[in-house]
């Protein structure tokens, strides 16, 4: 009886004893990650805003951010000043050097899209947005009529690629920085550097 | 035997002669070395450390003689530089002071060693910030010049081939990375296979921080983890505890290309290290501390990598966190790394 009583009591003293140890050595060892706090960072101003146009996102996604210019190639230029004296069907046909050889359209079925979805016909520096046209760093716009599902992502930033510091007002890229808009999706090659494979001075590891 | 105790005898009975006819060349026998070190007089622990600090003092002064008479003004800077870097304590507990005369040091020291014009920053960390990282697997191509601007900008050794970043090529369908490959090398992106980047993932409970027996690392106010390569001992015991393998050890003293190596440096970040010191990625703390991204935010060609400001609910890393399905390699460790991988 005394042998049992014993036992209960010492069983009970080391759960006493022992148990509020555990309990704070694992909260000192494993701190929740809590994301608030009471300093707010000051967000510093763009200094080259002339690279920038402002956009204005949707309501959920946020306040209005900037989106960098990009540089048309068809700057004020029109068919005519290359294409002087030729009519169209003649610059298709094969007695006339081919125009624009280089750019492989690998953009949607050609059935979908041709040149002339994007480009203007008449002004060339300026693409097509429904009725109205737009210039080169708007081309967002055209984009995000068909890719709504990526609008919501490069609003929020999960999607694309930030142009300048963290602690700045958020500048993005524009689509077509990144994006060859007559081949956006990535086309393979090699890697930058090879993997990493640690070696001594004899050559291995 | 017998005699090699006559000599020990006589050894000692010359000690402890002050004049020592024995230990005189007039009797024709060998000189005895006077020493009172093993003297009759007992010396204490306190009397024994001042001997020993007036020794180095001495050592001190004999080295300042020897530099002046035959060492030029150069080699003399160099060699009192080093003195003095010899013993500083450790960056976490020096004052503000003491860290920009270390860094003011350290300049001078680059310069005069090894003949580079360096500036290193010890700026600390700003207030309200918590670094973190995401990393979109769906958009990640396994292109790696994330790897090749890191390596430059964090002048990594070149010999050795050491990189911060792993990004492994895991076939679709599977999320365990285990069953990746680090080490390919081919055209990318294969088919039917996605890329998960790895680094330091910078815990809030970091497990590489209480193993060390130095205290040669820890985590900073603005959540990165840093080591200070001069109290590093090179036990690599925070190599084995980092259950992120995001930890490099130098087998040999880095070699970077003069023209190759980047000047804005850190005290944390980039600096020279030596043979034996244990390096790992800081963020690019000599970027991020300025408000700029890391170097492999700024190099990833497809915009996997977002880096942000924790505790700011409009920057877009907060965001994504809020939006987007995000997980975080080995969770269960209750490590709470600062790294989350998303998809789209």
């Amino acid at each position: 009886m005394n042998v049992t009583l014993f036992l209960i009591s010492a069983v009970f003293l080391a759960l006493l004893g022992c148990h509020p140890d555990h309990s704070d050595s694992s909260k000192e060892k494993y701190k929740k990650l809590t994301l608030t706090s009471k300093v707010k960072v000051a967000v510093k101003e763009v200094s080259n805003k002339g690279d920038f146009i402002d956009w204005h996102p949707a309501a959920a996604a946020g306040e209005k951010f900037l989106v960098k210019k990009v540089w048309s190639k068809t700057k004020r230029r029109t068919c005519k000043s290359c294409h002087r004296g030729y009519s169209l069907q003649e610059i298709k046909g094969k007695d006339y050097p081919r125009s624009h050889w280089n750019i492989n359209l690998k953009h949607a079925s050609s059935q979908v899209m041709n040149c002339q979805t994007c480009h203007n016909q008449n002004k060339v520096w300026k693409f097509n947005f429904g009725e109205k046209t737009v210039s080169a760093n708007h081309t967002p716009k055209l984009c995000l009529q068909c890719h709504f599902k990526q609008q919501k992502d490069w609003e929020i930033g999960a999607h694309g690629k930030r142009a300048n510091g963290w602690q700045q007002q958020r500048a993005v890229y524009n689509c077509v920085s990144c994006h060859n808009p007559h081949q956006p999706a990535f086309q393979k090659k090699w890697p930058k550097v090879g993997p990493y494979r640690p070696i001594n001075n004899e050559g291995r590891l | 035997m017998k005699n090699y105790r006559e000599r020990l005898k006589r050894f000692f009975a010359g000690l402890s002669k002050e004049d020592g006819k024995e230990g005189g060349k007039e009797n024709g026998k060998e000189p005895v070395i006077k020493l009172d070190l093993l003297g009759k007089k007992k010396r204490d622990r306190r009397s024994f450390i001042k001997g020993i600090s007036a020794s180095a003092g001495i050592g001190a002064s004999i080295l300042g003689v020897g530099a002046s008479t035959l060492m030029s003004q150069e080699e003399k800077e160099r060699l009192g530089l080093s003195w003095e870097e010899f013993f500083k304590t450790n960056y976490r507990y020096m004052s503000g002071r003491e860290k920009r005369k270390t860094v003011k040091r350290l300049e001078k020291l680059a310069k005069l060693k090894r003949k580079e014009t360096v500036t290193i920053s010890d700026k600390g960390a700003i207030p309200g910030v918590l670094y973190g990282y995401a990393f979109n697997i769906s958009k990640c191509q396994g292109y790696m010049d994330c790897i090749d601007a890191c390596l430059k900008e964090n002048n990594l050794d070149r010999k050795s081939n050491m990189q911060y970043i792993k990004v492994f090529e895991v076939e679709n369908g599977s999320l365990n990375v285990e069953n990746g490959d680090p080490h390919f090398f081919h055209e990318v992106p294969k088919d039917e296979h996605f890329y998960m980047g790895t680094q330091c993932m910078h815990c809030e409970n970091p497990p590489c921080v209480p193993v060390c027996p130095t205290e040669a690392t820890w985590k900073e106010d603005d959540g990165i983890v840093v080591v200070d390569y001069d109290w590093c001992i090179g036990c690599r015991y925070c190599e084995a505890a980092c259950p992120y393998e995001a930890r490099r050890f130098n087998w040999a003293a880095p070699l970077v290309p003069a023209q190759e190596l980047n000047t804005n440096q850190h005290y944390l970040g980039n600096r020279n290290k030596t043979k034996g010191v244990m390096e790992k990625c800081t963020f690019c703390i000599q970027k991020t501390r300025e408000g700029e991204n890391p170097a492999c935010v700024e190099a990833c060609p497809t915009g996997a990598r977002v880096f942000g400001n924790l505790l700011d609910p409009n920057s877009e890393i907060r965001k994504i966190i809020e939006t987007k399905k995000v997980f975080r390699l080995k969770e269960e460790l209750g490590t709470e790394p600062k790294f989350w991988y998303y998809m789209d």
